[in-house]
């Protein structure tokens, strides 16, 4: 036989079945190019020298595991679906006289040319697009550095190991397929009649059990800090819900309005029950997939949005001004005691506005606050000092009544012994206050304090307490290090705000750091923030969310898309017959397409109506957890929330038309 | 009243670009009184399948007119076609045409349902059909679930149900057994000793015997045909196998 025979029936094949290999390739190509340039982004070394590029690495490394281990399980599922539209096709050649080896080499050949085209297009494509998204990437995150041209032979190496894998596995996969299959059954594969499904009722149950579950935990988790394992399992609870709804609960449902004789015995209802009931069984993991992948993709781009976007007001929250130095006034001494040097603010203080005048630097607002922070757990008649801070704790702020002054420009008249409380969420402070053995009278409550410094600002409660003087905070610095013997509780901070450029505020801010360093060298504990400095790396960090909410959102989308497509096509086959013969039966054209156009938008959609449901119930917890990047603003989560709702949508209508032209197309021949 | 009239029927189809004219239909005419059985028989390609679509209204002829139950089916708007199929028509196909979605209970009852008919009406007219039909035990099964026997008793079923003018069959023993398709072709015979109307389109020698009347058609014209009257089984077989034998050697000498 002519050697070059399978190789040209392989290729003709392929042309041949056109409407299923794009697809197929398509998806492959998208899933190569965005493996590569993960790996390019990732081993681009011009990109680790840059300043502040610590969280980047991570980033990339993380999406480079989901990408793979989606890139794995998404075109092995493509790959069956399109194994079981040929089996009749390769049954046939089995019929005509092609031993099974024969068809394996056949399909060898394929898998081979369907590989070359796949990695040189979507590496051709990485290559291309690997430019454009390391320019936004440097965009986001507001990196200057401009590269040239780059090649990631080693990203080649790793995406050509990786997927000529996956490739393997689903030629094997095939293999196995036909050499277990008869050719008889290989001709009639694709029509062999499907079993009425089976409701089952405690699948079902446990699925609204999964899903309220799920639901639950999002809604109820208080602290942050809880959400973060929380979340994890809610989204669990959320996952198996969804499956178990959608494949045994719709066929409940369906089934219970099946036997609803006046309901189901109607000309309305009649075709789209027993449709929807037929198509359930096939599609309600494919459905359950859309689902989930669609909530993904809006969790992940909502939140990595209202993240980058939220990066100003989360810097203007943790920073309110340009410059401040926190000094602790406290250290160990050689015998492991704390010293407690209230002179060292002083000294800074004045050392710093030296400095300023010296070096010429213009500022503004400078102010000087002192405060206590302290992290404490309500023992029931008081509080109690905590080393951790952790889901039940709460953190308790003493101010003096100066630095209250001084920051709210309010006056508190408090005798010895009385305090001033604002509390935020936590234990509910009546008429009095124990902290650490300590009683004080509450001699009122104020209604706001907007200039709580937000480290601890997702504490299950914080509460600010003014006393009256500096004495007493000293008096509360001696109890708890004498309790605790931890030393940075005390915070002298100075602050101010500069006059110049972003540029001019980056230098200053340089200039100021080694003076202050420099001026503390011989002293206790003390922090230095600049904002702009900060800001570089807020931006790192939220750029590089966003990238890879954007890099995999779109991976995602593309995955939804493509499953979307191959089950409009083999819905397309199927529907064809029972198109015709209901029209044979005595039902218009009209009537036909109308019946199976709401049927099918029914099953496009269902999909999309829960992933927003999901992302509804998700708001609460995921809100809590973006607190815990710096993210106070609702509005700006709302908004990116909405926005990429929205997007999605359209996105989806627009693939849903699409995908139905293609549809009619196959029905209507 | 004749239940249908078909006058001068003529078909031409024209091939994409309008080069290739082929004439399916030549000037056909016949009519079909309540109460017959007729067999349309001819060889594959003679036509017999386009003059079965055009009384069902599924295709049009390009000349001359079909009336059913006195109503020109061109002057019916193509709105109301599919209801008027509904209420007047009943089709067994070669291919049974079961829905896999439905129950076989279910598919026999999709023409009242679409109907808007009431449940408890739709059990009152399948009980005496069903066991006429000897249905009775599978109709909670589902189509692949039964033989191909079963599938065409269920599809005349469905056919029957809506108590139509004339039952039209297209080649309905093509796909069965001969014991199936004697048990049909027993049922066929049956249900118009009752009075139902049918018209069959066949090119089994053995299905076109059972009918009253058979209407031979060759090169879309009709050719010759021969009523069954007092003859047995075996003498129609004869009779048509004869007619047969002259249009496969040299039909065209009639003309």
């Amino acid at each position: 036989m002519n050697k070059l025979l399978y190789p040209r029936l392989a290729a003709v094949n392929m042309g041949k079945q056109k409407k299923l290999y794009i697809p197929y390739i398509i998806s492959a190509v998208f899933t190569i190019a965005m493996y590569y340039i993960m790996c390019a982004v990732k081993g681009n070394e011009g990109l680790g020298e840059m300043r502040g590029a610590l969280f980047l690495p991570e980033a990339t490394a993380m999406g480079l595991i989901v990408i793979g281990v989606f890139a794995c399980i998404f075109l092995l599922y493509t790959n069956s679906f399109l194994i079981k539209q040929r089996k009749k096709e390769f049954g046939l050649y089995n019929v005509l006289g092609m031993e099974k080896k024969h068809i394996a080499a056949i399909m060898f050949f394929e898998t081979i040319y369907a590989f070359f085209i796949s990695l040189v297009g979507g590496l051709a494509f990485g290559m291309l697009f690997d430019k454009l998204t390391s320019l936004l990437l440097y965009r986001l995150l507001k990196f200057e550095i401009k590269l040239g041209f780059y090649i990631s032979f080693s990203g080649i190496l790793y995406t050509a190991i990786l997927f000529g894998g996956i490739f393997l596995i689903n030629l094997i996969y095939n293999i196995i397929k036909v050499y277990r299959t008869k050719p008889v059954e290989l001709l009639h594969g694709g029509n062999i009649g499907e079993k009425e499904p089976k409701a089952k009722i405690i699948p079902a149950i446990l699925g609204v059990l999964f899903l309220g579950a799920g639901y639950t935990i999002a809604i109820v988790t208080e602290s942050p800090l809880n959400a973060i394992p929380l979340f994890m399992v809610a989204v669990l609870c959320v996952i198996f819900g969804t499956y178990l709804l959608f494949m045994t609960g719709s066929i409940a449902a369906l089934k219970s309005l099946k036997k609803n004789k006046k309901y189901y015995y109607n000309k309305k209802h009649f075709n789209s029950v027993s449709g929807m009931l037929y198509r359930m069984k096939q599609n309600a993991a494919g459905l359950a997939n859309i689902c989930i992948l669609s909530t993904m993709v809006l969790v992940m781009v909502s939140t990595t949005v209202s993240l980058y976007t939220g990066t100003e007001d989360a810097l203007q929250e943790r920073y309110p001004k340009d410059i401040a130095v926190d000094v602790h006034c406290s250290r160990f001494n050689e015998e492991g005691q704390v010293e407690f040097h209230p002179e060292e603010g002083n000294e800074m203080d004045l050392a710093l506005r030296k400095e300023l005048q010296d070096s010429g630097i213009r500022f503004q607002d400078y102010r000087r606050y002192q405060y206590i922070c302290i992290v404490a757990s309500w023992g029931g008649t008081q509080f109690q000092p905590e080393y951790f801070y952790g889901g039940s704790t709460e953190v308790l702020y003493f101010f003096s009544a100066d630095s209250y002054k001084t920051l709210t420009g309010k006056n508190a008249v408090l005798r010895d012994g009385e305090v001033l409380v604002y509390s935020e969420g936590g234990t509910q402070i009546g008429d009095s206050l124990s902290v650490m053995n300590k009683t004080y009278k509450v001699a009122g409550h104020t209604d706001s304090f907007s200039e709580i410094p937000t480290f601890y600002n997702v504490a299950n409660g914080i509460h600010v307490i003014v006393v009256s003087d500096m004495k007493e905070l000293q008096e509360l610095f001696t109890l708890y290090t004498s309790a605790r013997g931890q030393a940075d509780i005390y915070h002298d901070v100075m602050d101010f705000n500069l006059t110049g450029t972003a540029e001019e505020k980056r230098a200053q801010g340089e200039t100021l750091k080694h003076f202050v360093y420099d001026a503390m060298s011989d002293k206790g504990y003390f922090s230095f923030d600049a904002r702009e400095a900060q800001k570089a790396e807020y931006y790192e960090m939220n750029g590089s969310f966003l990238f890879l909410g954007i890099v995999l959102g779109l991976l995602f989308l593309i995955v939804t898309v493509m499953i979307i497509y191959y089950k409009q096509i083999s819905e397309g086959y199927s529907d064809r017959e029972r198109f015709l013969i209901m029209q044979k039966v005595g039902m218009s054209r009209a009537e036909v397409k109308s019946t199976i156009r709401s049927q099918v938008l029914t099953v496009f959609f269902l999909p999309l109506v829960t992933a927003c449901i999901h992302l509804a119930f998700s708001y609460p917890i995921v809100s809590k957890l973006l607190k815990m990047f710096g993210l106070m603003n609702q509005t700006i989560f709302i908004l990116s929330l909405v926005v990429t709702a929205a997007v999605f949508a359209v996105i989806y209508v627009f693939v849903y038309l699409l995908t139905a032209r293609t549809y009619y197309k196959i029905v209507s021949r | 009243m004749s239940i249908l009239t078909v006058s001068n029927v003529g078909k031409i189809y024209t091939s994409r670009l309008g080069g290739n004219r082929v004439q399916a239909l030549t000037d056909v005419s016949f009519a079909v009184e309540p109460g017959e059985y007729v067999a349309i028989m001819g060889e594959s390609g003679s036509g017999k399948t386009t003059l079965l679509n055009i009384i069902a209204s599924l295709d049009k002829p390009t000349g001359g007119e079909v009336k059913i139950a006195g109503q020109n089916l061109a002057s019916i708007r193509e709105n109301d076609l599919a209801a008027f199929r509904r209420n007047n028509l009943g089709f067994v196909f070669q291919d049974f045409n079961l829905l896999d979605t439905f129950s076989v209970k279910d598919n026999i009852f999709l023409p009242l349902v679409l109907s808007g008919k009431k449940y408890d009406e739709m059990r009152e007219r399948l009980t005496p059909i069903a066991s006429r039909l000897r249905i009775q035990n599978i109709l909670e099964k589902y189509p692949y679930e039964i033989s191909g026997g079963q599938k065409q008793r269920v599809a005349a079923a469905r056919a029957l149900i809506t108590n139509p003018q004339l039952l039209l069959a297209d080649e309905p023993t093509g796909a069965l057994d001969s014991r199936s398709a004697d048990e049909l072709l027993g049922i066929f015979t049956e249900i118009n000793d009752f009075g139902q109307t049918i018209l069959m389109v066949t090119h089994s020698v053995k299905a076109a015997c059972t009918a009253k009347r058979v209407l031979f058609i060759k090169d879309g014209r009709v050719f010759h045909q021969l009523y069954k009257a007092n003859l047995s089984d075996d003498e129609m077989f004869k009779r048509i196998s004869d007619t047969l034998t002259i249009i496969a050697t040299g039909g065209d000498v009639h003309e």
